[in-house]
């Protein structure tokens, strides 16, 4: 008895510190337990957010890829070819929508992403806007030169009819001496159309040359920048090389040619798309950097030739016929050779050139404060 | 020896001992897979992290094309391209980064997207254009056995170019050539001259389509305004409705302040077409009168334009798109002014006359709206020139008169409310001539256009702050004698008496004493249009106008034997 009892207490005192080794291994467990919920929280974290960098990052894709897409005049829908694209198993899609603003274009981009488990949604917006190829959309005449013009091709030019003012045309602006050939003839340009340009350009009151209010420079005065900026325009253009000069007929655009060789033009942008909204050309406007520009036999630029460097005087070399609907400049001495006749018509694009609404006819950016994730 | 064998058994403590040393081994265990994880996920975040730097570093860049002194967009490359340090390394280098609890290894890879006849590739087209249109970016992270990677897109956008949005241009661009305008040397123009030096001169020059010239120049001799217009005769016919321009006309620019000439809107209208002036049937050409027939129907009085008010609708007083706001009211019918045939009768269908002004616009003629004779003088040659000055302050004394009035707008209804103020008595006093003697004359038409209330408003406005107003005010001086040819009473220049007073063109030579009231008349038909040529056709009725068909200065002549001492 007293042994069973003895026993029994023994038995007691085994589960006793049987009983507290477990509680402590139970409030080791539940320590334990708490940093493993705390660990696969961290982990659960790290995940969702490289889940949603990765989707950020793949939003980001379809925003730059809608970008690059419309400034080339993709007709395809970013949206679909972007989703054919799924190189980390995830995909975006992007729309742009054009509205107008105070009489600005604007355009939206509406890219989205989500990771591969749905669970990251990314949405982003950016608004973007067109800026001016051209500070000046109506320069003065149709040729304007910022040294001596020395013309042995007889011109035939249509007059800015309100170069000088109001009512007041100008047929050519020179900083120097204007030297023409005495077959020249001016006119408006609706004569020059009709076949009907007879006036002789000899010393007209429209021919400027020598006299005072000159631009200090033509870079300036065509494109806004100083000509040391000359780079930022060359931001905004297509960077060409002479040789390419034969496959400006596909549409307007800005064009900054360099390199070695003449730009031989035959077609440059589109004049032929007459309805009865008037005239809608594409206008091309080239900057030649120091490259001479040959215009061929019945040749046509419908937009700006800006002759730009440091060589002077600079060249243009003509065959037959040729003609440029729109202006010719040059920030040196010029000299325009050969050919019978070069037909230079002054034309407004400022209704086009002015507030640009798509990429053909000005330069997209972003506008500040148009970014938005939601 | 029993008490000893109280309290805690060998056996039982070993046991609770082992099951608490399995348990805690397998916590110390479970806790160091824990730490570990979550020293991963720390190590993850910071790969991200580094990952997401880069590439924000790599969409930096400062513009498009290369430049060794920045990073820019050519500079993409795999494992290159980035902000750079002042020493011109990469801030964020490829290679090991280093100084977190575990080294990581940052590499990318750039891919080149162009958009080759409107679709993304990325083989390099022919020719290869001079930066890519979209980069496509791989940034990896490595360290240990782990990797991470973040891919993205950057196009070709130049950051100049948001810049540029948010800037003005330069002001060169306003600059225009300075036009240096010589003033006629011609002694019968007068030019008239406003208190700030500003001028206005009107030339007629003599051309088969009546062309005048008005220069608006300031002292300096600069250019201000060119403006160059015609008046034409037409056999016309009615046509079908379709698209014709309503009446191009002068209004008040506010934003510039200045007066400007604005082209008409095309309309569905009443519609002509030139005739041969024989038969009623339209002829092809591509002359004035084709655009004169063409326009020159106002349109009807319900027609609005595009913010809802009506071109003209003579009835309510609304004159300021109308063809010829100078006519009676009752020389319309439902807001369009009537037309006439060769007969005086009014047409609504088939041949019928017109005359238009045609006026140069952004070098295209256009058909603007009708404008007013004020006054018209005839007068010798000499005495104009050696009185050029009555005769410019005259023509001031015209223009105040119509500023200083109560009207509301310059037509042919208000100005019968005006005083206008008698030519100076130099000017109309009659010529005395000595017998045998000769005489040039001149005949000097000053006209005004239709002044709308803006206009009209905008013009006091300038003129009370002492600001130039006449050079804003579309009034013409014209002397007018080469418009006539020989007489036909009553147009020409004709004397009442040619026994004793001959006239030819303008020179009159005095054959005989008078002996009665002579005077010489100078005449012309005048038109809708202000002015056409004497022997062309008109359209408008004598009895319903404001306007005469014919306009006529008279001027007295007498005849003696002697020359009279200080005779003009």
């Amino acid at each position: 008895m007293h042994l069973s009892a003895n026993n029994a207490i023994n038995k007691q005192n085994g589960g006793v510190s049987l009983a507290t080794a477990l509680i402590l291994l139970l409030c080791t467990s539940l320590v334990v337990m708490y940093a493993a919920k705390q660990a696969v929280l961290e982990q659960a974290i790290t995940g969702n957010q490289y889940r949603y960098y990765s989707a950020f990052a793949q939003a980001e894709a379809g925003l730059n890829q809608a970008l690059a897409a419309y400034k080339n005049n993709a007709t395809d829908a970013p949206c679909e070819l972007n989703n054919k694209v799924s190189w980390i198993n995830q995909t975006f899609c992007a729309q742009i929508s054009q509205q107008s603003l105070n009489g600005q274009t604007i355009a939206e981009i509406n890219a989205k992403a989500s990771s591969d488990d749905k669970t990251a949604n990314i949405e982003l917006h950016q608004t973007i806007g067109f800026s001016p190829w051209l500070a000046n959309s109506s320069p003065a005449a149709a040729l304007i030169v910022a040294g001596k013009l020395n013309a042995e091709t007889p011109l035939q030019i249509a007059v800015n009819p309100n170069g000088g003012g109001i009512g007041v045309p100008v047929s050519i602006w020179s900083r120097d001496t204007i030297n023409l050939n005495s077959a020249s003839l001016r006119c408006q340009a609706l004569d020059l159309t009709n076949q009907n340009c007879s006036n002789p350009l000899a010393s007209d009151l429209d021919l400027v040359q020598n006299v005072g209010n000159h631009f200090p420079d033509l870079f300036t005065y065509l494109f806004g920048y100083r000509s040391n900026q000359a780079n930022w325009l060359k931001e905004k253009a297509k960077l060409i090389k002479p040789e390419q000069c034969q496959t400006l007929n596909q549409g307007g655009g800005l064009y900054w040619v360099e390199g070695s060789g003449s730009c031989v033009i035959d077609q440059a942008g589109k004049s032929d798309q007459l309805d009865s909204n008037g005239f809608d050309p594409q206008v091309v406007i080239l900057v030649l950097n120091n490259v001479p520009l040959q215009l061929k036999a019945n040749s046509q630029i419908v937009g700006y030739v800006l002759l730009f460097g440091d060589q002077s005087p600079q060249q243009i070399n003509i065959e037959n016929n040729a003609s440029i609907l729109g202006g010719l400049f040059s920030n040196q001495n010029l000299s325009i050779n050969q050919g019978n006749s070069l037909k230079l018509v002054w034309s407004d694009y400022s209704a086009i050139l002015e507030h640009p609404n798509n990429p053909s006819n000005g330069a997209i950016g972003l506008l500040a404060g148009g970014w938005r994730d939601f | 020896m029993i008490s000893k064998q109280y309290g805690f058994g060998l056996i039982e403590v070993l046991i609770a001992c082992l099951v608490l040393g399995i348990g805690m081994a397998a916590l110390v265990k479970l806790e160091n897979l824990y730490s570990q994880a979550s020293r991963l996920s720390k190590a993850r975040n910071i790969a991200m992290n580094l990952a997401q730097q880069k590439l924000d570093d790599l969409k930096g860049f400062s513009q498009l094309t290369a430049d060794a002194n920045q990073f820019t967009y050519s500079d993409i490359e795999t494992n290159h391209g980035g902000a750079l340090k002042a020493d011109g390394l990469l801030k964020f280098p490829a290679g090991l980064v280093t100084g977190y609890a575990d080294s990581y290894q940052l590499t990318w890879t750039v891919e080149n997207g162009y958009w080759y006849q409107q679709h993304l590739t990325y083989t390099p087209p022919s020719p290869l254009p001079a930066y890519p249109d979209q980069k496509r970016i791989t940034v990896n992270l490595d360290w240990a056995d782990q990797h991470l990677q973040l891919q993205t897109i950057i196009a070709a956008i130049s950051p100049n170019v948001t810049a540029e949005l948010a800037d003005q241009h330069s002001t060169d661009s306003a600059i225009h050539p300075n036009i240096h305008y010589t003033p006629s040397k011609q002694e019968e123009i007068a030019s008239i001259g406003s208190e700030t030096g500003n001028q206005r001169q009107t030339i007629a020059l003599n051309t088969p389509h009546n062309q005048i010239n008005a220069y608006s120049y300031n002292l300096a001799g600069k250019l201000l305004r060119q403006e160059q217009f015609t008046t034409v005769a037409c056999n016309c016919t009615f046509s079908s409705r379709g698209p014709a321009y309503t009446a191009a006309h002068g209004q008040w620019d506010p934003l510039n302040k200045q007066f400007i000439d604005q082209t008409g809107d095309l309309v569905i209208k009443d519609r002509g077409c030139q005739t041969n002036g024989i038969d009623s049937q339209c002829i092809d050409s591509n002359d004035l009168c084709s655009r004169c027939c063409n326009d020159h129907h106002d349109t009807s009085s319900n027609q609005l334009d595009t913010n809802h008010i009506p071109y003209c609708d003579p009835e309510q007083g609304i004159f300021d798109r109308c063809f010829d706001p100078f006519r009676g009211i009752s020389d319309f019918s439902l807001g369009k002014h009537l037309h006439y045939t060769a007969n005086g009768t009014v047409a609504n269908s088939g041949a019928y006359l017109e005359s238009c002004r045609m006026k140069q616009i952004d070098g295209r003629w256009q058909v603007y709206q009708d404008w007013h004779r004020v006054a018209l003088n005839a007068m010798p040659r000499t005495t104009f020139i050696e009185h050029r000055s009555d005769y410019k302050n005259y023509v001031i004394s015209v223009l105040d008169t119509i500023l200083d009035s109560s009207i509301n707008q310059f037509n042919g209804q208000d100005n019968s409310q005006i005083n206008w103020p008698p030519a100076p008595d130099l000017f109309s006093a009659p010529l005395q001539l000595a017998l045998g003697n000769t005489q040039t004359l001149t005949a000097h038409g000053l006209y005004i256009d239709y002044l709308n209330p803006e206009l009209l408003n905008a013009l006091r406005q300038q003129k009370q702050h002492h600001q130039d107003y006449l050079s804003h005010l579309p009034v013409y001086d014209i002397e007018l004698s080469h418009f006539v040819e020989d007489c036909q009473t009553p147009r020409g220049w004709c004397s009442s008496n040619p026994q004793q007073v001959t006239i030819n063109a303008n020179q009159i030579q005095a054959l005989s004493i008078t002996t009665e009231p002579t005077h010489i008349s100078f005449g012309f038909a005048r038109s809708n249009s202000g002015l056409a040529k004497f022997n062309q056709a008109i359209d408008v009725s004598l009895a319903a106008n404001s306007d005469d068909i014919i306009d006529q200065a008279l001027l007295a002549i007498s005849v003696s034997a002697q020359i009279i001492p200080n005779s003009p």
